[in-house]
């Protein structure tokens, strides 16, 4: 009795175990969509502004980043700021500048101020057994009144991908 | 024996259960950095570079000096990220410490450059010499844009500024500079 009962609890195990494992390789779409998101930098450095940058209204850096979409489903890459001001260092720099005066754009596009919640860079198909490039580039807002001497920071950038 | 290759299975299922999302997930974001220095950046422009006070007259030299009807004689404008002053001279470097002058008829003494009396906004009061060394005209916070309007007198004698002469002092140098 021992016996058959330690082969029948094995038999069920083995058969949780199998579905489990079924799940695991043949489930949902997020547990089977294998997806990364590369970037070529994870450091921008701006010029320092000159005065025509600052009668423009901001510096531009234009290709600063090149993201690399994988993914075997559907997909979007989305971006957000974590922290809502810039860091600056300097003893009359501008503590308060906002987050909003950072602004992207894939290239070629139109610039979209830096939110706290997640705005879609770019969408697309599945790219496996391929990836896809997405080129992007940033303004600075400057102003001359706004952004005393000093050196500005914004280490809050996030990218992500996901399915669609 | 077969208990424990269960318990193996088991367990080699729940591994992959735990490290199958973090290696999936582990590259889906990136962080970036983003960063620039700005220092003192200051531009001082000029509406005009020549002022021309006009020929004087026999009221001038009652008067003491020579105007002309502009008014301003020029503008100069300011944009700056800081503090910031103007100030002027009379650059010795360039044409001396006197005006040139120029005619078959002029005084043989030197006029100096401290004839030139400049001051903001009109004349209100006497205004001011120009010297060899920086006087400061004005002074501001950060700006975008600040107008300075800028008058002129020049001091006449008829004792002094005798003759027919032509004068002309080509060295009013300004500067902006960060407080």
């Amino acid at each position: 009795m021992m016996g058959a009962r330690v082969v029948g609890g094995c038999t069920r195990v083995t058969a949780v175990a199998a579905l489990a494992l079924s799940i695991l390789l043949s489930g949902g779409p997020q547990a089977d969509a294998v997806q990364t998101l590369d970037i070529d930098q994870i450091q921008v450095t701006f010029p320092s502004p000159s005065p025509s940058d600052f009668d423009a209204g901001g510096v531009e850096k234009l290709s600063a980043n090149t993201l690399t979409v994988e993914s075997d489903v559907d997909w979007k890459v989305s971006v957000l700021g974590t922290a809502t001001t810039w860091s600056c260092s300097g003893a009359t720099c501008w503590t308060g500048k906002p987050r909003t005066d950072l602004q992207w754009r894939e290239a070629g596009s139109s610039y979209s101020a830096l939110s706290g919640s997640a705005a879609v860079v770019k969408t697309g198909i599945a790219t496996t057994p391929g990836t896809e490039d997405i080129v992007i580039d940033y303004r600075i807002l400057l102003d001359w009144t706004d952004d005393a001497p000093g050196t500005y920071s914004y280490d809050f950038l996030v990218y992500e991908v996901s399915a669609l | 024996m077969r208990e424990q290759f269960n318990r193996l299975l088991l367990g080699a299922i729940c591994a992959m259960c735990v490290l199958a999302p973090q290696a999936l997930s582990a590259q889906t974001s990136q962080s970036v950095g983003l960063d620039f220095t700005t220092g003192d950046t200051l531009v001082l422009e000029n509406s005009a570079s020549t002022v021309d006070m006009g020929a004087a007259t026999a009221a001038d030299y009652d008067n003491g000096y020579i105007d002309n009807a502009a008014t301003p004689d020029h503008t100069l404008n300011v944009a700056a990220n800081t503090t910031w002053q103007v100030a002027v001279k009379g650059d010795t470097g360039e044409a001396g410490e006197a005006w040139a002058m120029t005619g078959a008829d002029c005084p043989v003494a030197a006029k100096p450059v401290g004839s030139i009396k400049y001051i903001e906004d009109n004349f209100g009061s006497a205004g001011v010499a120009l010297t060899a060394a920086d006087v400061v005209v004005e002074t501001g916070s950060a700006t975008a844009s600040q107008d300075i309007a800028i008058d002129y007198r020049v001091d006449l004698s008829w004792t002094v500024d005798t003759g027919i002469c032509t004068y002309d002092y080509d060295s009013v140098v300004y500067t902006v500079s960060a407080t």
